[in-house]
């Protein structure tokens, strides 16, 4: 099993992106190959397609070793949105909301 | 919404200190890399010591932030409805109030919501689509174990999505088990009886099952992964091989992640694939596969049904597949497979006997079970049967003392008899056992479960008189329903099914 490293610099910095992609015009059992030879992050597909979460550098080796990338889309390196993430306070409300709807005699 | 580490922690913490009676929460052994402490909650309703166990492992891959929470809430819904004496309603699926009861009376349910805590944090504090946990990799410039290939089963085979480079998103680490996150999965393996095991990832809409490093045979017991040369990082699983699993264990894993697949279709009809795990990708060192994997590398490891579940579905958005801006409804389908998976481990055998206070010994049916009547297919069928029924049918016998009474004492008959195979299976056995049955059929209106009541009911009657080596031959040679095939000569009705009798294994 060939060993791959990424660059230096991976994971990116706060300005990196990553993409995600598949590869073409290579048939299933050879992306797969170099899926694994390369160490890339695979995303599940369940159309079984060869799905990649890949950073720039990933992209430039494939590219160098003649394949071509398809890019579906790309994700600057971020941390998640602050609007997905509980307020304490919402966390702490939502948790006694819940709790209040337990029986006067239960069993505690 | 998703929660924080730190709220996580909150939530279980406060749950155990209101709740001290249904929740217990444990320190596990070993702090995070940067040094979280991890937390384990266990639940369970009344007393009881020897139970049988069910871990649920959540935020194993950073990314996949839906299933914390959702483990989370599920404990909650389990502590409001045991509480309320309610049911658990997830969009069309409905477990009753004596469902639940039973569930949280009869098992320990052992909940790891936020495995990897410093994985969780950087994915809201840095890098949203960041997959393993922080180790600083020595001599490289990466960050991160997968700590889903961590774990001690064909650990160093680098196939498929599993690498041996520190720099790849599923480096499986420099050893089995370097990693504190992923010994503390086994530390709670090691510590409690856990009869079924799901570590929760996201996303593809899958209910995954072992093996993961090779593909599933049933007929060569020597290709075992015991056997397979590993922990090097340049050995290889040859082409050729397939890892063995016994027919009854292939059974039970895909009954099980069947009747999960249709849990999760009745909340709001989301239709999961159930499957071998490599047929998502090849892998090794996986939880779900080590926690099956013990009992075969060492015997004195109690058997764990090892599932992984893959929550959601693929948006085409990679960010929100992995944590969907409203995970509600998806958080609702993981909850009804999880608890899915519960009322599944729960033994109706071991249940009733342990609520009576005469107690008989079932390592004599285990053994009857196992090492009899899982070796033909007509005794995997009668197992099959035996499973699928005791789901609908267990709530209804625990509220009625008087007929639990009576299947404990066939219980105990059962094992009594089972010790000695010239023991006879007699007439008034028999007929308690029908008569036991007959209250069963009258007690549900599923027209399958009666269908199977009738088909058991019919063979015992025919099986009065033998001796116990006789009853468990015809139900290894015959299935339910099955009726034999009268001698050349003789006169009779022409049988409805006739079964051949199989080569005994």
């Amino acid at each position: 099993m060939a060993k791959q490293t990424r660059s230096a610099d991976y994971p990116p910095n706060s300005s990196a992106l990553r993409f995600e992609a598949t590869l073409g015009p290579a048939p299933r059992a050879k992306a797969l190959e170099v899926a694994s030879a390369l160490a890339l992050d695979r995303l599940p597909d369940v159309d079984r397609k060869v799905r990649l979460l890949i950073s720039p550098d990933d992209a430039r080796k494939l590219l160098d070793r003649g394949y071509e990338v398809h890019l579906l889309a790309a994700y600057p390196v971020a941390p998640l949105r602050a609007s997905l993430i509980f307020s304490d306070e919402a966390a702490t409300d939502w948790l006694d909301k819940q709790l209040k709807s337990v029986a006067p005699k239960g069993e505690r | 919404m998703y929660r924080t580490v730190s709220q996580i922690d909150s939530a279980t913490n406060l749950l155990s200190v209101l709740f001290p009676a249904v929740f217990h929460r444990v320190q596990l052994p070993e702090a995070s890399v940067e040094g979280r402490p991890v937390y384990a909650l266990r639940m369970r309703a009344g007393g009881g010591g020897d139970r049988r166990g069910v871990l649920v492992v959540g935020g194993t891959h950073a990314r996949e932030l839906m299933n914390p929470d959702a483990i989370i809430e599920l404990a909650i819904d389990l502590l409001l409805a045991h509480l309320n004496e309610t049911g658990i309603t997830y969009g069309g699926r409905v477990w009753s109030a004596d469902d639940i009861k039973v569930i949280v009376g009869a098992l320990d349910i052992w909940l790891l919501p936020c495995m990897n805590p410093d994985g969780r944090n950087f994915v809201m504090t840095a890098d949203d689509l960041w997959r393993k946990n922080r180790r600083v990799n020595a001599g490289t410039p990466c960050i991160g174990v997968d700590p889903n290939r961590n774990a001690d089963i064909v650990w160093g085979v680098a196939q498929g999505q599993t690498s041996c480079s520190p720099c790849a998103d599923t480096y499986c680490g420099p050893s089995a088990f370097s990693e504190p996150e992923a010994r503390n999965v086994r530390y709670l393996l090691d510590t409690a009886r856990m009869v079924s095991f799901v570590d929760v990832h996201s996303f593809s809409e899958l209910v995954l099952f072992p093996w993961g490093h090779a593909t599933t045979q049933s007929t060569d017991p020597t290709q075992r992964f015991t056997s397979l040369p590993t922990g090097t990082c340049t050995a290889s699983i040859p082409s050729s091989y397939h890892e063995y699993m016994t027919p009854r264990d292939v059974q039970r894993f895909t009954t099980v992640s069947a009747r999960i697949v249709n849990d999760i279709a009745a909340v709001r009809g989301r239709h999961y694939t159930a499957e071998p795990s490599i047929n998502l990708y090849p892998t090794t060192g996986t939880q779900g596969d080590y926690a099956y994997s013990r009992h075969i590398a060492d015997a004195t490891k109690y058997k764990t049904y090892g599932f992984t579940f893959e929550t959601g579905p693929n948006t085409g958005d990679t960010r929100e597949s992995f944590h969907p801006a409203d995970p509600t409804l998806i958080k609702r389908d993981a909850k009804a497979a999880i608890l899915g998976l519960m009322q599944q481990s729960v033994c109706a055998i071991e249940l009733i006997n342990t609520s009576v206070s005469a107690v008989s010994k079932l390592a004599t049916l285990r053994t009857a079970r196992d090492e009899l009547l899982a070796t033909t297919a007509a005794g995997r069928e009668w197992i099959a049967l035996f499973e699928r029924v005791q789901v609908p049918l267990i709530s209804a016998v625990m509220s009625d003392a008087k007929l639990m009474q009576e299947a404990a004492d066939l219980i105990g008959v059962a094992t009594q008899r089972l010790a000695s195979e010239a023991s006879e299976f007699s007439a008034a056995d028999a007929k308690r056992a029908v008569a036991v049955l007959k209250k069963l059929r009258k007690m549900t209106r599923i027209r399958a479960v009666q269908v199977d009541l009738d088909a058991t009911a019919d063979r015992i009657g025919k099986l009065s008189g033998k001796n116990m080596r006789r009853v468990i031959e015809s139900l290894m040679s015959q299935r339910p329903g099955s009726v034999r095939k009268p001698a050349k000569g003789k006169k009779g009705k022409r049988p409805g099914r006739v079964i051949r009798k199989e080569k005994r294994r």
